[in-house]
């Protein structure tokens, strides 16, 4: 029987799946395959505050079609139940949290658009930001958990800003 | 040698393997070494990497020195530096804060020190902004770097300021 083919794009994002970082990350905790089903990837990634230890998790649905030449489309998301969660309202999070988890339609349409960070598929295009940071915008060459990395930030500031909240 | 030969001393036949990816300044190298209790991993790194022994080992985004993996680790992501720690000088608002991590911290946890209350205790709002960026550089560290990568040879200490530019908005 002939083997299946499978696209360049998901030949280089499993290729990246068993990769040295992606790996170390699964077993240092921080991140966790939920779901997989080429084009679609689901997390959860977990963080602690430093000072505090307080975990927090949060999960995310990735959309990586055309891969690696188009930028990973990301959002939050509530694995159980497929949906995305209602975004944090101001004082429920850290304010970059809450602004890269907020609602916001892609230009010109009325889909919502994705994490609103630089390197995310629609976001990138919002304003020209990808070209006006470039150290924060998806490129070909990146790998994978370039898109972790910048949830893991995102679920660290949400952990250290619960810290603070429940000490103060 | 028959293979079929009973000999309890030979070596298993699945050799156990730790994949470790080492970066070194602007280097990332990646190896497959057996894994084993009985083998130091750091001396078959700087084995296999020809590395004098001025060169330390972190883990990375980890306080300590590595010395061994945890056992079940199959996949270690190692700092090589010739610092044991970084002397890391932040500046803002006519101020100098300083102190001491280890080259494998990344930027990302260097910033919620900076911004948090050990050091210049910014409010939630401008420490959402907050960023390092290098003396003359129009843009910031990124934030999934580590400190070790931006510390000149020879010496161990870096100077940053603490920008609150906001760079998160398209």
């Amino acid at each position: 029987m002939a083997e299946e083919e499978i696209s360049a794009a998901q030949r280089t994002l499993e290729a990246q799946m068993k990769s040295v970082p992606f790996q170390a990350g699964i077993e240092e905790g921080r991140w966790k395959v939920l779901h997989y089903a080429f084009p679609i990837l689901e997390f959860r990634i977990s963080a602690r505050d430093p000072a505090t230890n307080h975990e927090e998790s949060l999960e995310f649905q990735l959309k990586c079609d055309n891969y690696s030449a188009l930028a990973p489309f990301v959002q939050h998301w509530d694995h159980v139940n497929q949906v995305r969660p209602m975004p944090f309202t101001a004082g429920t999070s850290a304010p970059g949290v809450v602004d890269a988890l907020k609602e916001w339609s892609r230009d010109g349409t009325s889909e919502y658009g994705g994490i609103y960070r630089a390197w995310q598929r629609h976001a990138s295009l919002h304003n020209d930001w990808a070209n006006k940071r470039p150290d924060q915008a998806w490129r070909g060459d990146r790998h994978i958990t370039f898109i972790l990395e910048k949830l893991y930030e995102l679920v660290s500031e949400h952990a250290s800003w619960l810290a603070q909240a429940n000490a103060a | 040698m028959d293979i079929n030969e009973s000999n309890d001393e030979r070596p298993p036949l699945v050799e156990e393997v730790i994949h470790v990816e080492i970066e070194i300044i602007e280097r990332v190298e990646t190896l497959t070494l057996p894994d084993s209790d009985d083998v130091v991993l750091m001396e078959q790194i700087r084995e296999k990497l020809e590395l004098p022994p001025e060169i330390h080992f972190f883990e990375r985004g980890k306080e300590a020195a590595f010395t061994h993996h945890a056992k079940g680790r199959k996949h270690i992501r190692l700092v090589g530096h010739h610092c044991q720690s970084v002397n890391l000088v932040v500046q803002y608002d006519h101020l100098d804060k300083v102190h001491h991590f280890p080259p494998a911290t990344t930027v990302s946890a260097a910033v919620q020190w900076a911004a948090g209350k050990q050091a210049y205790n910014l409010d939630p709002i401008a420490a959402a902004k907050a960023n390092l960026i290098l003396p003359g550089a129009d843009q910031p560290l990124p934030k999934e770097d580590v400190l070790g990568k931006y510390v000149k040879a020879g010496q161990c200490e870096l100077v940053v300021s603490l920008t609150l530019k906001d760079f998160t908005n398209g």
